[in-house]
């Protein structure tokens, strides 16, 4: 059931272990309780995403959220947004972009590619914590359509 | 000395000697021309002497044979030419004595002359009187008298030797005159000679230095041309090692966040906890418990407050690094409105500050408006910022245009800086002065930097408990 957003898995691409627990605890205090995968690096996330065959066929008619960081050691998360866009199957994924720079240029290229919504990983605890919260309600509420 | 002023000087030398020989030889000719009539005038003057002496010798002559004649045909023709002989004797005879007053040769040889033309002239006296009493036998006798023969032929003699002296020295001083003549030819060609010589030179000297000037044209237009592609080459360099420092300092303040993520997060985390243990905790009233909370709080609150401190330094080096990178858009600004409107941001905060802003006529400026903006907003947000407490505030604004720039100044009447922190207070992280205002330092480092990439200057003068004046020096027109 493509339609129950509890079904939706959550893909967080994230090469810092830190962030990547501290996104993780934040989703879970908003009561997100989907199931999360994480990626350290972009070849492996690739590799789940589009399959090693690079196709996209092996995630069909999944229902994702990709929660992407864009400074990766293998690549940029720029190219996996680029390759995921690109894919027949997947073009439909809502990816949230989620990284330290707030570049006005980088934002704006994101946009253009086709990601969904642009997070600045804030310092203060406070606005970090209500951004996650925020995302979190936005994962609860979203309404993934299963690509065609 | 160099080979221009070599040159030149022996230039000037050549001009010089061509003078001084033109001079000689102008004097010279003068000179030589006065000979040769000198020696014109002594040729004319032997001739002179000749022609008295054959006068007189001609005068003597016909007296001698009018008295004859008269005494042979008692023709009174003959006496009237007698008579007008001898009384014209006398007379020649001092004319040719006169003439030759110079030369004492001659004039002893016209004295001997002298006494032989008297003894004559006293004979021919005696013989007319003789004849005049009718004594003509007697005055015939005189005449057969041999003595009278001598007399004549002592004449004759004398005055062939004077002629011959004469002579001598009509030869003398023609042959004189005639190497006057040839010295001055000499002279003459001598002259042109030189002067064409120089000429020579002259033109030589002029090429040869018009030559090594044309050279010395192209050689500082080559090295000119180097010196531009030097400049271009040096340029490229600062423009890369500035694009470096640029990059360097965005990835340093980019990276350093993800860090400072961390660390604020998992403080977050900590203080998630410490509340969970509070909570389980609330019951127990333990004052030792109570005393670890607070410390716990502490140490918790100086590590937010640390990496709040750290995340607005990371920005601010990312913001200036970025306004590094900014391009620029220059157009026309007009400053007294573009003040103006900063002065309005600013009137609650002077309001509160209890300061004034003046805004004196300004110049308009082709430059990038936002920089504009942002270093007089800067300025003069310091100048409300630092006002000395218990003193109403008056910060002005003037401009003046000199040449291409125009001059603006920021002044007020605030706390001053002192002279020791002028510099600093332009450097990154660096404040002056009592600490009691918020601020990381930044504002004027980031002036500075705007202020120089619009190819600016700007200078402090302020002193301390009386105020400070900004002097910002912007080009009127946009170079790139």
């Amino acid at each position: 059931m493509s339609d129950n957003p509890n079904h939706v898995t959550i893909v967080m691409v994230e090469d810092d272990e830190g962030h990547a627990r501290l996104i993780e605890k934040n989703i879970r205090r908003a009561g997100v309780s989907n199931e999360i995968k994480a990626f350290a690096d972009g070849t492996s996330a690739l590799d789940f995403l589009l399959g090693t065959d690079r196709t996209g066929a092996s995630r069909k008619g999944e229902a994702l959220l990709i929660l992407l960081d864009l400074n990766l050691p293998d690549m940029t998360g720029i190219d996996i947004l680029k390759a995921v866009k690109g894919n027949p199957h997947l073009r439909a994924t809502p990816i949230v972009v989620l990284t330290t720079t707030d570049d006005q240029r980088e934002i704006e290229r994101c946009y253009e590619l086709g990601a969904s919504v642009y997070v600045v990983k804030p310092v203060n605890y406070e606005n970090f914590a209500n951004a996650i919260r925020q995302l979190g309600l936005f994962f609860s509420v979203i309404k993934v359509p299963e690509a065609k | 000395m160099n080979p221009a002023q070599l040159r030149i000087s022996s230039q000037s030398v050549l001009l010089a000697v061509g003078f001084a020989i033109l001079t000689v030889m102008a004097g010279a000719s003068v000179w030589l021309a006065e000979r040769s009539a000198d020696d014109t005038r002594w040729v004319a003057h032997s001739l002179g002497v000749e022609n008295q002496l054959s006068l007189l010798q001609l005068s003597v002559r016909r007296a001698e044979s009018g008295q004859r004649g008269y005494l042979l045909t008692s023709d009174a023709d003959y006496l009237k030419v007698y008579q007008e002989s001898v009384d014209a004797i006398p007379e020649r005879m001092a004319a040719l004595q006169s003439m030759v007053d110079d030369n004492p040769e001659q004039s002893a040889r016209v004295a001997q002359l002298a006494e032989v033309v008297a003894a004559k002239h006293d004979e021919l006296l005696r013989i007319a009187d003789l004849q005049r009493q009718g004594r003509n036998s007697e005055a015939l006798a005189v005449i057969r008298d041999p003595a009278g023969q001598t007399t004549m032929a002592e004449f004759t003699d004398i005055g062939s030797e004077m002629r011959t002296a004469e002579r001598a020295l009509l030869a003398d001083r023609t042959a004189r005159g005639a190497t006057t003549s040839r010295w001055l030819l000499a002279t003459t060609l001598l002259g042109a000679v030189a002067i064409m010589v120089l000429a020579g030179l002259s033109i030589l000297l002029i090429r040869r230095s018009h030559f090594s000037l044309a050279r010395a044209q192209q050689e500082l237009s080559e090295s000119n041309s180097h010196l531009e592609e030097k400049v271009a080459e040096r340029t490229s360099d600062l423009q890369e090692a500035n694009d470096e420092l640029q990059r360097f300092a965005y990835i340093v303040s980019h990276d350093l966040r993800s860090p400072l993520v961390n660390i604020m997060g998992f403080t977050g985390e900590l203080d998630a906890i410490r509340n969970d243990l509070i909570e389980q905790d609330a019951r127990s009233a333990d004052p030792q418990r109570s005393q670890i909370y607070a410390d716990f709080d502490e140490a918790l609150g100086f590590i937010k407050a640390s990496i709040s401190k750290m995340d607005r330094l990371i920005n601010a080096i990312l913001n200036l690094s970025r306004a590094g990178r900014r391009d620029f858009n220059p157009q026309q600004i007009d400053l007294s409105q573009a003040l103006k409107t900063i002065q309005d941001a600013v009137t609650h905060q002077a309001q509160e500050a209890d300061a004034v802003i003046e805004i004196g006529p300004l110049p308009s400026i082709e430059s990038d408006r936002l920089a504009i903006e942002q270093i007089f907003s800067n300025l003069i947000d310091n100048a409300v910022k630092y006002l000395k407490p218990g003193r109403p505030g008056r910060i002005g604004v003037t401009g003046a245009e000199r040449g291409g720039f125009v001059i603006i100044r920021v002044a007020d009447n605030g706390r001053g800086i002192d002279p020791t922190d002028r510099e600093r207070v332009f450097e990154l992280f660096r404040r002056a002065g009592t600490q009691d205002r918020p601020g990381e330092g930044i504002g004027l480092a980031h002036v500075r930097a705007l202020v120089r990439r619009i190819g600016g200057k700007i200078r402090l003068d302020s002193e301390l408990g009386e105020g400070s004046t900004f002097t910002v020096i912007l080009p009127r027109s946009w170079r790139e």
